[in-house]
C-alpha cells in the first residue's frame, strides 16, 4: 500500500525549500579582563562589540520574527544585557519619555534613524554594556574565574522559555490576526507547519565569543549545559579569540553540532561573523560547516580542575581524577577505593618480552573499583 | 512548499519582472532593501550576508564549496533568484560575482545604522489629543478587510467596500459583472482559500499594475509598501515625509485596512497589523520578548476569545465534516468543496464526496489548497488529538530505538518522519487521488538534449542536471534527457565548459 501511495504522489519538482522559520540567537560575550588584555594588540572589546551589534542586526533582518538575546559573562557574574526586563517594564510604563531618554544614553554609537527593531536592541545592549564595564572596574578583583558555564545555562533557560512560550504566542498572534479576519483564513499555520520539528518551531542557537585563555571554566556545569543543549537541539557556536584553543568549548561545539573557530587575528571580525557564524539552524543541513575535526576531548580533573590526558575514573559515579586522594575515597561519591587495585594501577608499566602469538591480548580484566581511564575516544597529544 | 512562502514567491516574481533600472532605483531605499532581503530564500540570504562585508568579488566556485552536494538544488534556486533581481552581478569573466553596489551600500547602511534618518518613516512626536490603541487598530483593520471578503461572497452587509476596492477586485479577475452587481469568479474563490498575507499581496500587486496605468511611479509605490512592512505597530508616523504619490496611496491603503488615518487631512497615519506583517511570515511572533510575554499573559485574560476563534472544522475518517460556524463567509468557502447537508444555528454539517471535490477541482482549486484550508481551520480538539498521537508515536519510537535522542542528525531525520497529522490521512490521500484522476497526463515545457558522442559525456551532463534539480526525464540507452526551461542555460553553460576542456 505504501509503495503505491509513494509512487502516485511523487512529483518531479520536490524543490521544497528549507523552512524559513523564525529563530532565536543568543549571544554570550565573555568579559574576562585578562583575556582581553592579552589580545589588546589585535583588537579591542569595543570593535568586537560593534561587530557583534551589526551581526545581531543581520540576524534580525533575516525575518522580522527573529529574536536575539545578549548575555555577558563577566567575572562579577553572568547577566542579560538584552532583553532587559527592568527596562522594558519602564518602557511600558512611560512610552513617551522612553523616546527621549534615548538621548541620555549613548547616542554616539546608535544613529537615531536606525530601523527601530535594530535600534531597540543596539541601544539596550550598549547601555547595559557600559554599566557592566563600570561595575567591573569598581568590583574587587579577588574572584576572577570565568562564569561562562553560568552564562550558558542562562542562555539555555532563556531558549527553553522562548521555545515553550512561542507556542502560546503564536496561537495568540494567530488569534489576534484571525480576529482581524475572523472567518476568512486563520493565519494559524503554526501547528500545521510545525509538523516536521515536533513541538519546537522557533529554531535557536547560541554563540559564545570569548578571548579567555585560562581553562578555568567550571567543567561539570558546562558539560551539563552542553548536554542540555544537545537535547534541545540547540547548536552552540564558539568564536575563540586569543592565543590558545579552548578544549572545553571545542567539545561544546562538537557535541551540539555547532561551529568552533579559533580566530587568532580578529581583523575584520564582522566577516567571520557574517560568514561562518551566520549559518541559520534551518540551513545547517545544507551548508558545509566550517569546523575543524581536530577536537580535544580532554576532561577536567574533579580535584585539581586541570584537564587530564590520562587519569582515573571512579567506577561508581564516573568522576574523573588525575591523582588518588589521600583518603582513598572518591571525592564525589565517597566510595572507598580498593587498596590492592590502586597499588596495581600505580605500578609502573613493566616491559615484558613476549612471543608474538600472545602479544597484545593481555588486558587487565579484574573488575575492580578503579580502572585506568583513557579519555574518550582518543587522547590527542598536545 | 509551505503556503507561508507562497506569497513571497509571487512578490519576488513580480519584482523579477521589473526592468533593471526600476530595480536599481528600488534598492536606493534602505527599507526596501531590508524587505526584499527578507523575501529571499534562506540560502540566498546567507550568500548575501557573506558577500555584504567582503570587498572583493566572490568566485562562483567558492559558493559551490559551501554547499553540500544535496543542496545544489537550493543553491541553484537562490542564485537564480538573486540574478533575476540583479542583486548579484557577474564579473566580465563569468567566474566571479558581486553584490549590486547600490543594494550593498544601502543594506549595509541599514545594518550599521548609518542611513538617512527618514528611511523607516518619521515617528510623530507625542502630543496626540487622542491615543489610538492597538485594539482600535486591530478592529479597524479587521472590519475593513472582512468587509471586502464578505462582499466577495455576497453577504448582506450594511457597508460595501469603496469604489477603488471594487475596481481592484474586478481588474484582478476576482469578481466580474458591472456596477454594483458583482459576482465572484473562480479565481475569487481561490483567493478566499489563501492565507491573509497572500490575499493582501494579491490585491497589492493588482494595485501596482493599476498604478502603472495611472502613471504613478512604481518605485514610489513599492517603496511605500515595503516601508509599511518595517514600521512599528501602534506608533503614528508623519505624513510629511511621504511623496505625493504615497500620500495618494494612503487613502487606498486605508480602504484595505492597512493603515489608519483619522481624516484625509490628518498629518499622521498608523500602520495596522495587516501592514506590519506584510514582509513577514503570516504567523509571525512579536518583535520583542517582553511584548511576547505580555501577549502570553493576555491569553489568560481572554481565554474565551482564543478558543472561539482558533478553528471550527472537524473532519472524520468517514469524510463527514462538521463546522462550528454561522458565518456566511466560511460556509460559502466550505460549499466550494463540501456537499452541505444540514445547517444548525451554530454549526453546519457536510460530506466530502468525489463529486464535491471534483467540482472544486474543475473550478481551478487544487487539492493542496483544500487540504491546507482544512488544516488551518481544524478545530483545536482535532489538533490536540493529533498532537497526542504524535507524542505517543515519538515516545514509542524513542523507546525502541534509543539512538534517536543522541546524535543530532538522525534525530532530525526521525523528526521528519513524525508528521503531525491533523486531518485523517485517508481523507487527505483520497482528495489527492481524486485530483490525480483528473490529470493523468502532465505536460512540461523544456529542452531535449540528445546526440551525445559518448555515454560518459551524457552521464556527466545528466548527473549535473539532476544535481541542480532541473532534470525532468532521461533515457540511458538512447542518450537523451530533458530539462526545464529555467535550467537549460545552466546546463548548456556547463556543457560548454566541459567540452572546451577536452
Amino acid at each position: 500500500m505504501d509503495e503505491i501511495a509513494d509512487n502516485t504522489f511523487t512529483e518531479i519538482h520536490t524543490a521544497e525549500l528549507p523552512n524559513d522559520d523564525p529563530s532565536l540567537l543568543t549571544l554570550i560575550l565573555e568579559l574576562s579582563p585578562g583575556g582581553w588584555f592579552n589580545i589588546k594588540d589585535e583588537t579591542t572589546i569595543l570593535d568586537v562589540v560593534k561587530s557583534l551589534l551589526v551581526f545581531l542586526n543581520g540576524h534580525l533582518s533575516l525575518n522580522n520574527a527573529n529574536q536575539v538575546a545578549f548575555i555577558i559573562s563577566s567575572p562579577t557574574g553572568a547577566k542579560f544585557l538584552y532583553p532587559n526586563p527592568q527596562k522594558e517594564m519602564d518602557e511600558l510604563r512611560r512610552p513617551e519619555e522612553y523616546e527621549d531618554s534615548n538621548e541620555m544614553g549613548i547616542p554616539s554609537l546608535v544613529s537615531k534613524g536606525m530601523y527601530r527593531q535594530f535600534r531597540i536592541v543596539d541601544e539596550g545592549v550598549l547601555e547595559e554594556f557600559n554599566k557592566s564595564i563600570n561595575e567591573l572596574v569598581d568590583a574587587d578583583n579577588t574572584n576572577i574565574t570565568s562564569k561562562l558555564a553560568g552564562a550558558v545555562s542562562l542562555a539555555l533557560t532563556y531558549t527553553n522559555r522562548m521555545l515553550n512560550l512561542d507556542q502560546s504566542i503564536s496561537t495568540t498572534t494567530a488569534s489576534a490576526i484571525s480576529s482581524a479576519t475572523k472567518e476568512s483564513t486563520g493565519v494559524n499555520t503554526n501547528t500545521s507547519s510545525s509538523s516536521y520539528q515536533g513541538l519546537t518551531r522557533i529554531k535557536s542557537r547560541v554563540l559564545i565569543v570569548t578571548p579567555n585563555d585560562n581553562e578555568d571554566i567550571k567543567y561539570i556545569s558546562l558539560m551539563n549545559g552542553i548536554f542540555a543543549a544537545q537535547k534541545m537541539k540547540v547548536p552552540i557556536d564558539v568564536a575563540k579569540l586569543g592565543k590558545k584553543d579552548s578544549s572545553y568549548l571545542q567539545q561544546a561545539a562538537d557535541a551540539t553540532n555547532g561551529i568552533y573557530l579559533h580566530i587568532e587575528k580578529p581583523v575584520g571580525f564582522i566577516q567571520f561573523l557574517s560568514t561562518a557564524y551566520f549559518i541559520e539552524p534551518s540551513i545547517r543541513s545544507l551548508i558545509i560547516l566550517p569546523t575543524n575535526s581536530n577536537v580535544n576531548y580532554r576532561a577536567s580533573c574533579f580535584i585539581t580542575g586541570k584537564s587530564v590526558e590520562i587519569g582515573y575514573v571512579c567506577s561508581v559515579c564516573l568522576c574523573i581524577i588525575s591523582e588518588i586522594p589521600e583518603s582513598m575515597k572518591c571525592p564525589t561519591c565517597n566510595s572507598q577505593f580498593d587498596d590492592k587495585i590502586i597499588a596495581k594501577l600505580k605500578r609502573k608499566p613493566v616491559v615484558k618480552k613476549r612471543k608474538l602469538e600472545n602479544g597484545g591480548a593481555e588486558v587487565s580484566s579484574d573488575n575492580g573499583t578503579l580502572a585506568p581511564a583513557t579519555p574518550e575516544p582518543t587522547p590527542v597529544p598536545e | 512548499m509551505s503556503s507561508s512562502n507562497s506569497f513571497k514567491f509571487t512578490v519576488i516574481e513580480h519584482l523579477e519582472g521589473l526592468p533593471n533600472t526600476i530595480q536599481s532605483r528600488l534598492y536606493e531605499a534602505p527599507a526596501t532593501c531590508l524587505s526584499i532581503f527578507r523575501l529571499l530564500p534562506p540560502i540566498a540570504k546567507f550568500y548575501i550576508m557573506t558577500m555584504l562585508f567582503y570587498e572583493k568579488p566572490v568566485a562562483l566556485r567558492d559558493l559551490d564549496k559551501w554547499c553540500k552536494p544535496n543542496a545544489r538544488v537550493y543553491q541553484f534556486e537562490a542564485l537564480k533568484r538573486m540574478k533575476a533581481l540583479h542583486l548579484i552581478e557577474d564579473d566580465n569573466s563569468g567566474q566571479f560575482i558581486r553584490l549590486h553596489p547600490i543594494f550593498r551600500k544601502n543594506f549595509r547602511d541599514c545594518l550599521t545604522g548609518s542611513q538617512t534618518s527618514d528611511a523607516f518613516g518619521i515617528l510623530t512626536s507625542s502630543g496626540e489629543n487622542q491615543k489610538i490603541d492597538l485594539k482600535f487598530l486591530h478592529s479597524f483593520a479587521s472590519t475593513k478587510w472582512e468587509t471586502i471578503l464578505h462582499f466577495m461572497v455576497g453577504t448582506e452587509l450594511s457597508t460595501t467596500p469603496s469604489r477603488s476596492v471594487l475596481s481592484l477586485l474586478k481588474s484582478g479577475g476576482l469578481m466580474e459583472g458591472s456596477g454594483r452587481d458583482l459576482k465572484i469568479t473562480n479565481e475569487g474563490f481561490q483567493f478566499l482559500l489563501q492565507d491573509i498575507n497572500a490575499q493582501i499581496w494579491t490585491l497589492l500587486l493588482q494595485y501596482l499594475n493599476l498604478t502603472q496605468e495611472l502613471n504613478m511611479d512604481p518605485v514610489d509605490v513599492l517603496n511605500f509598501i515595503f516601508m509599511l512592512g518595517s514600521l512599528e505597530l501602534g506608533k503614528s508616523y508623519s505624513v510629511a515625509a511621504l511623496s505625493d504619490t504615497q500620500i495618494k496611496m494612503l487613502t487606498d491603503l486605508k480602504d484595505y485596512g492597512l493603515v489608519y488615518q483619522r481624516s484625509e487631512s490628518s498629518k499622521r497615519f498608523y500602520p495596522t497589523r495587516l501592514a506590519t506583517t506584510l514582509t513577514s511570515d503570516s504567523n509571525s511572533l512579536q518583535n520583542t520578548p517582553s511584548m511576547a510575554i505580555d501577549k502570553a499573559n493576555n491569553v489568560q485574560d481572554e481565554p474565551s476569545e482564543t478558543s472561539k476563534q482558533a478553528g471550527s472544522i472537524i473532519l472524520e475518517t468517514n469524510f463527514k465534516l462538521y463546522s462550528y460556524t454561522n458565518s456566511p463567509l466560511e460556509i460559502a468557502i466550505l460549499n466550494l468543496f463540501v456537499q452541505m447537508k444540514t445547517r444548525f444555528s451554530n454549526m453546519v454539517l457536510g460530506q466530502i464526496t468525489r463529486e464535491s471535490i471534483r467540482n472544486a477541482l474543475y473550478n481551478g482549486i487544487t487539492a493542496e489548497q483544500i487540504i491546507k484550508f482544512l488544516e488551518t481551520h481544524a478545530h483545536p480538539q482535532m489538533r490536540m488529538l493529533a498532537q497526542e498521537k504524535l507524542d505517543k508515536k515519538i515516545e514509542f519510537d524513542a523507546s525502541n530505538n534509543i539512538n534517536t535522542a543522541i546524535s543530532g542528525e538522525s534525530a532530525a531525520a526521525a523528526a521528519s518522519q513524525h508528521k503531525l497529522e491533523i486531518l485523517p490521512p485517508n481523507v487527505v490521500d483520497q482528495i489527492k487521488l481524486w485530483q490525480l484522476e483528473l490529470d493523468r497526463i502532465q505536460t512540461f515545457e523544456g529542452f531535449l538534449f540528445k546526440e551525445f558522442s559518448n555515454q560518459k559525456e551524457f552521464e556527466i551532463l545528466r548527473n549535473y542536471a539532476s544535481e541542480i534539480g532541473v532534470l525532468i526525464w532521461s533515457d540511458n540507452t538512447q542518450k537523451k534527457f530533458f530539462v526545464t526551461p529555467e535550467g537549460v542555460r545552466q546546463v548548456s553553460d556547463f556543457a560548454n565548459r566541459k567540452i572546451q576542456r577536452r
